[in-house]
């Protein structure tokens, strides 16, 4: 499934090879990835085409996950909207000539095809923000906090920092000095 | 090929703080240090999939404050805090002291270098191809505000017979200079092939001292109309 020998690709020349599913990854996520709760199916529409011995994916993938907040463990549905530009090295192009290139594949010698579909489970997993946050936890900005233990933020724990620079058990230190300088 | 030092140890004391504050005389030094050791190798194993970068600890005459700074306070605290209240009982037989837990929520963890080595580390665990976990790395960081990134895997990479190393920079990393705030951590992940290194090194920007009192002082002496 969406995955093409170089040949079958190779003979689109003049057009670009088009293709168009809706794919049911839930198990392949859930089983990747710990962050994925769940997976609606993935609509894809791409296309391939030949460019100078470089065979060039230009796919659009949609789909909404289900990933828990990373702040309270509750479910959020995350939408996902990507595109993916990749190019695969069919003929050996040297590494000079690549750079314009985002992102380059090798071809492999014993198995030569274009993998669109591990293409599109990499790419959905990596596009999982490493902060996920509900609705709520975004517009609230609410902390949980126990018995000896809380959460706060960076802006927070800093600004406690300066707080408690001084040692609070010098600060009666402070009222030595203040019958002198009654004094003077 | 030079001999390179570690760009967090080489920046403490000038743009970063220590991990560990408080004082002991010769006498109590050992027995907190060890204990800091157990606290630390005790959270690290049991928060490996929390996403920690650093934890803090401080001590004052009575109490032992250790703040975990993570990317996923959900994963310490679990449901309704029923995970941190375990790991705090766990430390207090540990150390038999009364331990206070702070969870620093990380703003960005894009710019945390041990949260995008690790973040790599898991991606190639999960048979994600390298150079796409790499460049996802590096796009992130750089949109998160990084001045620069490098990020190199080595070991047998997508199953190679040969072990090899592969690295990606965007930007500027100047190692040399100790006001760039740079973060670098190094990470293994654990593949079917073997062992992986995850070397990551994120430029921040660079940490300007602040300018003396006596110098923002307004200079009238010996002027006049």
């Amino acid at each position: 499934m969406l995955n093409w020998d170089v040949q079958d690709v190779r003979r689109y020349k003049d057009k670009p090879f088009e293709f168009e599913e809706k794919l049911d990854l839930t198990k392949e996520l859930t089983e990747r990835s710990d962050e994925v709760l769940d997976a609606e199916p993935v609509e894809v529409k791409g296309q391939l085409f030949n460019d100078n011995g470089l065979v060039i994916s230009d796919v659009k993938v949609k789909t909404t996950l289900k990933v828990p907040s990373t702040r309270s463990l509750t479910p959020v549905e995350l939408p996902i909207d990507i595109r993916i530009n990749e190019a695969y090295n069919v003929d050996d192009v040297p590494a000079e000539d690549l750079e314009d290139y985002n992102i380059v594949f090798p071809i492999d010698d014993e198995n030569p095809t274009i993998n669109v579909y591990e293409s599109i489970i990499d790419n959905i997993l990596l596009s999982i923000p490493s902060k996920v946050l509900t609705k709520k936890e975004e517009q609230d900005n609410i902390m949980p906090a126990g018995k000896n233990w809380e959460v706060i933020s960076e802006e927070d724990f800093k600004k406690q920092k300066e707080e408690d620079h001084v040692n609070p058990e010098f600060a009666k230190l402070k009222n030595l000095f203040k019958n002198n300088d009654d004094k003077e | 090929m030079g001999q390179k030092i570690n760009p967090v140890g080489f920046r403490v004391g000038v743009i970063r703080d220590w991990d560990a504050k408080w004082y002991a005389n010769n006498k109590d030094f050992s027995t907190f240090l060890h204990e800091d050791l157990k606290i630390r190798k005790y959270i690290e194993d049991k928060l490996s999939n929390a996403s920690v970068s650093r934890i803090e600890i401080e001590r004052t005459a009575k109490n032992v404050t250790v703040s975990i700074h993570t990317a996923k306070p959900g994963m310490v605290i679990g449901k309704g805090g029923s995970e941190v209240e375990k790991l705090r009982n766990e430390l207090n037989n540990l150390t038999n002291r009364n331990i206070h837990i702070n969870i620093i929520e990380i703003k960005k963890p894009d710019l945390d270098a041990k949260l995008v080595g690790e973040s790599i580390a898991r991606q190639l665990e999960a048979r994600i191809a390298f150079r796409r976990a790499q460049r996802q790395a590096v796009q992130r960081s750089r949109r998160a505000g990084a001045k620069g990134i490098k990020v190199q895997i080595s070991g047998r990479l997508n199953g190679a017979d040969m072990a090899r190393r592969e690295w990606h920079t965007e930007g500027t990393v100047p190692l040399h200079t100790l006001r760039a705030d740079i973060d670098y951590a190094w990470v293994e992940a654990k593949t079917t092939y073997g062992n992986l290194g995850v070397k990551t090194w994120i430029y921040r920007g660079e940490i300007l001292p602040a300018k003396p009192q006596h110098n923002n002082e307004p200079k009238n002496e010996g002027k006049g109309e």
